[in-house]
């Protein structure tokens, strides 16, 4: 390790690798590296297969400064001796780091999101629905509900971790009885709806504000609101849309007639939603030719430029031969841009590409 | 001069046979890379040093498309002439 090795050293390593004799030996190795010096003196180039290349360039002259004096000379043009190593030496000397490869840095791609976290918020979503399939079932048996969502909403929710362990034993004991108590819930019933069209974040927060003022009252009330807390924190996680739904359902509603009128402003949402789509579809072949037609030039962009996806730009239909590079290359004709059709997706394996596979591409909006 | 004409010409000086040297050829070249995988420096007297040297990882831009790629760090073997052997080409100089 780190050792000199001289000539001697490497003369006695080759006698005992081709049982030489040692004298024998040296004079090979001497004559080995003399020769090399003719070859540079004759051809000004020597290739040793496995070693590499020995060449004579010429440097050009030049100016220079000596930095103490700040006298300006001359450096008069010269040769010099370069080396330039055999691919397999430079690959057997770099073994320790053979594993690395050049990395493309990309600025576009910033992954805010954490995988688990995302797993997380689609099992709220589906635990949520399944509530909701409760719930219309048997309305009558409301409390069942409370006891599904508790175990999640103390993971959700900070809250729930400072409150104290005896409320929160009392709150899971109570809430049959909370939930069979028509008034109370009439009264929360009242403020939810009020706040249905408010952000869910002004919700939670009259909720708490509220708790401050209850609190001193009972018990009951305050643990009621502390739920009504929780249960906007998990809708405030899923969709706007099952907001509504949601937080009616969560207080224990009865009343039929609110449910119904939420599911239908539901389905109204979603029919605009789908004839917005179809539209879209035939805005976006539109775009595709539009951005056809333009010269690649025109719609050069740095590599500092960030993009926000704002939306579906058109759905693709994977063809034979299809690349997310070729795709993104047609959408944005630029295809640096691929790895936002990723991100939109959600994909797992930027191989998962397959023929005859919908894909949605994300419409890109630069953000400044 | 290439490989061939090399081990020709060694072959001559050496009076060996051409399988001959090309054996000790290869001999060389391997104890030269066994020697440099370990870190160590081949100093020949009048030829000059190999040796190899620590690369560190770096930042590079592709002037052309602006795309900025970090390099790896790498090993590289490298030669360094011994002064004699530059003086000796610097007066070859035109």
């Amino acid at each position: 390790m780190d050792t000199k090795l001289h000539h001697s050293d490497i003369s006695s390593l080759l006698a005992e690798k081709l049982s030489l004799s040692l004298s024998n030996s040296d004079i090979y190795t001497r004559t080995f590296f003399d020769l090399i010096i003719e070859g540079l003196e004759e051809d000004g180039i020597v290739k040793i297969n496995g070693l590499g290349t020995f060449k004579m360039i010429d440097v050009a002259s030049r100016n220079s400064v000596n930095v103490n004096t700040g006298e300006k000379f001359e450096i008069k043009g010269h040769r010099k001796i370069t080396f330039i190593p055999a691919d397999v030496l430079k690959d057997k000397v770099n073994q320790p780091f053979a594993m690395f490869e050049p990395v493309e840095i990309d600025d576009d791609y910033v992954d805010d999101e954490p995988d688990n976290e995302r797993e997380y918020i689609t099992e709220n979503k589906e635990l949520a629905e399944k509530e909701l399939e409760a719930f219309s079932k048997n309305n009558d048996k409301a409390v069942t509900i409370p006891n599904d969502v508790e175990p999640i909403a103390t993971t959700i929710d900070g809250e729930n971790e400072n409150m104290h362990p005896v409320l929160l034993q009392q709150h899971s004991d109570d809430n049959a009885k909370e939930f069979n108590n028509g008034e109370r819930d009439e009264k929360y019933e009242k403020k939810v709806v009020a706040d249905r069209n408010i952000d869910i974040k002004i919700d939670n927060y009259s909720n708490s504000t509220d708790k401050r003022k209850s609190g001193k009252k009972s018990i009951y009330i305050s643990i009621l609101v502390i739920f009504i807390s929780i249960l906007a924190s998990i809708a405030y996680f899923s969709d706007s849309n099952e907001d509504t739904a949601e937080v009616v359902n969560a207080v224990g509603k009865k009343d039929k007639a609110s449910l119904l009128t939420v599911d239908d402003t539901k389905k109204k949402v979603l029919v605009q939603d789908t004839i917005a789509q179809v539209e879209q579809k035939k805005y976006s072949f539109v775009l595709i030719e539009e951005l056809r037609s333009k010269k690649l030039s025109e719609i050069t962009l740095a590599d500092t430029t960030l993009y926000d996806i704002e939306g579906d730009l058109a759905i693709h239909r994977v063809g034979a031969d299809e690349t997310l590079v070729k795709i993104s290359q047609i959408y944005y004709t630029d295809k640096r841009l691929w790895p936002y059709i990723v991100k939109h997706n959600s994909f797992r394996n930027y191989n998962q590409l397959e023929i005859g596979m919908n894909i949605s591409i994300p419409k890109l909006v630069s953000s400044k | 001069m290439n490989n061939k004409e090399f081990t020709a010409k060694l072959a001559q000086k050496c009076k060996l046979t051409n399988s001959e040297t090309t054996e000790l050829v290869d001999a060389l070249v391997e104890i030269f890379t066994e020697r440099l995988k370990e870190n160590d420096q081949i100093n020949i007297l009048g030829f000059g040093v190999l040796e190899v040297k620590l690369r560190r990882e770096r930042v590079s831009v592709n002037p052309k498309s602006g795309q900025r790629m970090l390099i790896p760090p790498k090993i590289v073997p490298s030669f360094r002439p011994s002064a004699k052997l530059k003086d000796k080409f610097k007066d070859v100089e035109e």
